[in-house]
């Protein structure tokens, strides 16, 4: 998956710069908008499917609270921070916290609300923060506690850092860590354009 | 942006009204694994047909570094305080 993923996104880089000429970018524009719509629809029929966890959500429910609406704040809060280091506008910085490290969601988003830098942006964040999930992980559950490897990871709880988080902690956490993944996740198209917007 | 939650209301709702056999499940994952893929080289083109986008990568790319060591950073530590206090009171 994350070979895949690099290849694609340098193939395209590649392909953008050598091959493919500007009159292109509209079909470009429909690609990307079609195939974010056929992924979300996707990833809602996954969360479709799993409607047990909404009854899971009962025995853990505070904590199942209070893990995505740490990361949320803490998210934003980090965002912030580097806003004020780069002298960006608060709505910018915002916007960006909220990819969670859904890469190719927000930093789309962002491409089509703003430009294609502070997409750019937006999408290394979160490449550069799954980075982070992946490396840091194994550390968090040694030292601090198994709720806590949700943290970093953010949205992608439920899918690509899921297995990473199951194999350095217990299967408790795997169930908290894929309903962060879907609560985020679903979060991540309401929250960037609403900071966005503010 | 409407567009987005139509699609994911849409597969929710599908997800939640129909039986999904195995393969169909396999489908659907190897669905969003071609989707991905699709969107990230899309989004590669943007970036490379971009020249004045490539010239600032490397201002871009320490930006972006600092964005996601922060909310990294700022997550870990509410939620590790934040589950303490919650096992604490477990325990109790």
């Amino acid at each position: 998956m994350t070979l895949s993923i690099i290849i694609s996104v340098l193939g395209g880089i590649l392909g953008g710069y050598f091959f493919i000429p500007e009159s292109f970018t509209l079909y470009i524009d429909l690609l990307i908008n079609l195939a974010l719509y056929f992924l979300i629809f996707c990833v809602g029929i996954d969360i479709g499917l799993n409607k047990h966890i909404f009854k899971d959500l009962k025995k853990h429910s505070l904590i199942i609270l209070v893990v995505p609406t740490s990361i949320i704040a803490g998210s934003l809060v980090g965002g912030l921070l580097t806003g004020y280091i780069f002298d960006m506008p608060n709505n910018l910085s915002l916007a960006i916290a909220s990819g969670f490290g859904w890469y190719s969601l927000s930093g789309i988003i962002l491409t089509q609300l703003e430009s294609a830098e502070i997409g750019t942006i937006a999408f290394l964040t979160n490449v550069f923060r799954e980075l982070i999930t992946v490396v840091s992980i194994p550390f968090i559950a040694k030292y601090l506690n198994d709720y806590t490897t949700i943290a970093p990871a953010g949205a992608t709880s439920m899918d690509s850092t899921l297995p990473i988080i199951s194999k350095y902690t217990n299967p408790e956490t795997v169930v908290i860590a894929f309903i962060n993944g879907i609560l985020l996740s679903g979060l991540v198209p309401i929250l960037v354009p609403f900071f966005y917007s503010i | 942006m409407q567009n987005i939650l139509i699609s994911l209301i849409l597969g929710i709702l599908i997800g939640c009204l129909f039986k999904f056999s195995d393969k169909m499940k396999k489908i659907n994952g190897s669905s969003q694994h071609l989707g991905i893929v699709l969107l990230l080289f899309a989004i590669g083109v943007t970036i490379g047909m971009n020249r004045s986008l490539l010239g600032n990568l490397k201002e871009i790319g320490g930006i972006s570094l600092i964005f996601a060591i922060l909310t990294s950073i700022f997550s870990v530590v509410l939620v590790f305080v934040m589950s303490k206090l919650i096992l604490k009171r477990r325990n109790n």
